[in-house]
């Protein structure tokens, strides 16, 4: 590891800074984060490096490891709205009044029919939310999760029916 | 006009018709995408480019879509385009997603699993598996390569104009050259920064200084008035002071863990949502991060000081600070399990502390930080120990030594390393020990300090007594006794002096063992000594001074004594 010695003078910062670079832009150009939204990742990890170097024994492995979580994290927010919107579209759909055309239903029975492929967990608390209204804390009730980890089992569900209504689509039977 | 604009044929498809989605006429599409924005926005008020009605969604707006870089209100809009069924934009979205090209997921969970642990924390990511959701939480979204330029029967779809993100998107993935401007801007900020730090790390020991020349209340008394003292390195300062007092003086361990804390509450209140510069001390999460930890370091004396409750309170408030900032860092997430894990371990549950160091030993490998990985494999090797799992406990240690520099953290190889002789002799492999002690011993030597010396001379009896060497055993357990009862290690003594009583049972020796039971009384009636474990020592006195403490009973005393020393609701079960 060619790590600097970090509590030395600040020229040993800009030689560590140059060692990493060609590595750090090769981490974010393999996670594909903007380079605009970038900026705040490298400059709080590169602070809590600073901050932290007592406890950090391998500098350049430690800032590699937190900058490769970040960029997860970031595409995690990212994705997080989109499971999001998912959610609104559909709490969306199903309140709009029964529409009289072949469409509306069309587009209800489709949603149903990803949601029957989903796993057994996820037909459940998917049917509970859209089909009844049941709000988080109830899901968590009714379906025995802990209240503090209904949301994230509730995204995973939302993160599986994006993935089927992506993979497959509605309406297929009228593409196929 | 077409459902969503353009000619037929312009998204790839060779018929305007099969554009239509279910089979109804355009218009009544078009009309549906028009006329109701996202959560019941006009659509007149959604940007341009995604409110265009009868036009397919641009491959950067699908993409921006999938991963979230939309507004709410574009977000919605985009999949009640894709839910009401545009078969273009979903194959468009098809792409964009890159599921439904298996082959190039395996390439891309392959790649990703190379570059090593990119997967999502397990205990955040892990409450159930199933492969169907695995797929979509282990990979990043990675979206397929872009810009792909558009084949011309799909660019005669009116195109999205290129907005300065989306263009920046475009060339993220490859050019890694559009990274540099952005490197050159936050090296130079923090080569500035790093200054600012240095300082700030000085004044804070001036500061630490000061205030441990005032007594304890006034300590906090000048936290709470004062504003110099509200510093996040003077916090940090603190947290290391008391990390290290916990091998000394827990109840001054305890003392400026609670400075600490005030510190840390006091930074927060005057620094909620900090910015990024030298007058104000942290972002919010590296400050909720501190915060977290500097009341995990007050579990933690609290827990070496044996009051498990509060101990246990004080993690409450740690966890409750990580559950607020699910973003902390992993360096501060790792270090409150760690201490965590201890508490666990002390209170014997030891499923949870097993759990928790597995998360800090993941965290430490993804981090790359060798030597604090084989740290927590050493301690998860104790946890085996204390489980009775003794392979186990070698297995781990063995592993935690291969990534422990001896060079760079003499201490805790030595450590290891004496936990696994402790952990041969334990199993019945004396010889092995006997080897490993041979080549660990000038270890020993050059660390020097007292308490090491006589860790190795109490091993040292262990391992002869275990090779039947009884004289040598006896010799070593009689000096590191007579040390334990000068330096007034009234526990230690305790467990010692049992170790010397094993000699004496095994060679029969009933009146010396007598006599040391009723020199040991005496000892321990004039000193403090858990009430359980008293009564554990009792059971061996009263069978030895009626010459019957066979080396079973004395075994079992000693190991009871051992789990007790941490776990004063032991309760021990004499044997019948």
């Amino acid at each position: 590891m060619s790590a600097p010695d970090t509590s030395a003078s600040e020229g040993s910062l800009e030689h560590f800074l140059k060692s990493v670079r060609p590595r750090m832009r090769t981490l974010f150009a393999h996670y594909r984060v903007p380079p605009q939204d970038t900026e705040d990742i490298v400059q709080q990890a590169l602070l809590a490096l600073l901050y932290q170097r007592q406890a950090i024994r391998d500098p350049e492995a430690w800032l590699m490891g937190t900058l490769r979580n970040k960029c997860l994290l970031y595409w995690r927010e990212r994705r997080r709205k989109l499971y999001d919107a998912v959610d609104a579209a559909v709490l969306e759909l199903m309140a709009e009044p029964m529409a009289p055309e072949q469409e509306g239903a069309d587009v209800r029975r489709d949603l149903e029919m990803a949601i029957e492929r989903l796993p057994e967990r996820c037909r459940a608390l998917l049917s509970l939310r859209y089909n009844q209204g049941y709000e988080p804390p109830e899901l968590a009730e009714r379906l025995g999760y802990r209240p503090t980890s209904i949301s994230k089992t509730t995204n995973r569900c939302l993160a599986a029916l994006t993935r089927e209504l992506t993979m497959t689509g509605l309406g297929r039977r009228k593409t196929s | 006009m077409s459902e969503h604009g353009g000619p037929a044929g312009a998204d790839g498809c060779d018929s305007g018709r099969r554009h239509e989605p279910h089979g109804f006429p355009r218009e009544r599409a078009a009309l549906t995408i028009a006329s109701r924005g996202a959560g019941g926005m006009p659509a007149s008020r959604l940007p341009e480019p995604l409110a265009a009605p009868g036009e397919h969604l641009g491959k950067d707006v699908l993409w921006r879509f999938m991963t979230g870089g939309l507004s709410p209100a574009e977000m919605r809009h985009v999949f009640g385009h894709l839910l009401r069924g545009c078969p273009s934009c979903r194959e468009q979205a098809r792409e964009v997603w890159n599921i439904a090209d298996p082959p190039a997921a395996a390439v891309r969970r392959a790649m990703v699993e190379a570059t090593a642990a990119a997967a999502p924390p397990a205990g955040e990511a892990e409450t159930f598996c199933h492969a169907h959701f695995k797929a979509v939480h282990e990979h990043p979204p990675l979206p397929p390569s872009l810009p792909t330029p558009a084949p011309p029967a799909i660019s005669a779809t009116p195109p999205m104009p290129a907005t300065p993100a989306t263009q920046a998107i475009d060339t993220a993935g490859s050019n890694e050259m559009a990274y540099e401007t952005v490197l050159d801007r936050v090296f130079s900020r923090i080569a500035t920064e790093e200054a600012g730090i240095e300082a700030a790390r000085r004044r804070a020991d001036v500061l630490f200084e000061e205030l441990m020349q005032h007594p304890p209340a006034h300590q906090q008394l000048l936290i709470h008035n004062s504003a110099r003292f509200r510093d996040r390195m003077l916090c940090e300062r603190l947290l290391a002071a008391s990390h290290d007092e916990g091998f000394r003086e827990p109840a001054r361990s305890e003392q400026l863990a609670r400075i600490a804390v005030a510190v840390a509450e006091r930074v927060a209140d005057i620094c909620p949502e900090a910015a990024l510069d030298s007058s104000c001390p942290a972002p919010s999460d590296a400050l909720a991060g501190l915060r977290a930890r500097t009341w995990a370091q007050l579990g933690n004396a609290l827990r070496i000081k044996s009051d498990l409750d509060g101990a246990a309170a004080a993690f409450r408030s740690a966890d409750a600070l990580m559950a607020a900032h699910p973003r902390l860092g992993l360096l501060d997430k790792a270090r409150i399990f760690d201490l965590k894990a201890s508490l666990c371990k002390d209170r014997r549950h030891f499923a949870e502390a097993a759990r928790l160091l597995d998360r800090v030993i993941t965290i430490y490998q993804r981090l790359g930080q060798s030597n604090l990985t084989g740290r927590a494999l050493s301690q998860k090797a104790m946890l085996q120990f204390h489980t009775g799992d003794r392979e186990g406990c070698m297995v781990l240690l063995r592993r935690a030594l291969d990534l422990i520099d001896p060079h760079e953290d003499p201490r805790c190889y030595l450590n290891a390393r004496h936990n696994l002789i402790l952990a041969l002799a334990d199993d019945g492999k004396p010889r092995e020990a006997f080897a490993l002690l041979f080549h660990t011993r000038p270890l020993y030597l050059k660390l020097g300090d007292r308490m090491n010396l006589l860790r190795l001379r109490w091993l040292e009896g262990q391992v002869a007594r275990g090779l039947h060497r009884l004289e040598q055993a006896e010799t070593a357990f009689r000096e590191v006794r007579s040390a334990f009862v000068e330096m007034g290690l009234e526990y230690d003594v305790a467990l010692v002096s049992l170790d010397l009583a094993t000699v004496f049972a095994e060679q029969g020796r009933a009146t010396e063992m007598r006599r040391l039971a009723e020199e040991m009384l005496v000892f321990f009636e004039s000193h403090q000594i858990l009430p359980e474990a008293m009564a554990a020592f009792l059971v061996f006195c009263n069978a030895a001074r009626m010459e019957q403490a066979g080396l079973a009973l004395v075994q079992e005393v000693a190991a009871f004594l051992k789990q007790a020393r941490h776990a004063p609701d032991l309760r021990f079960g004499p044997p019948r």
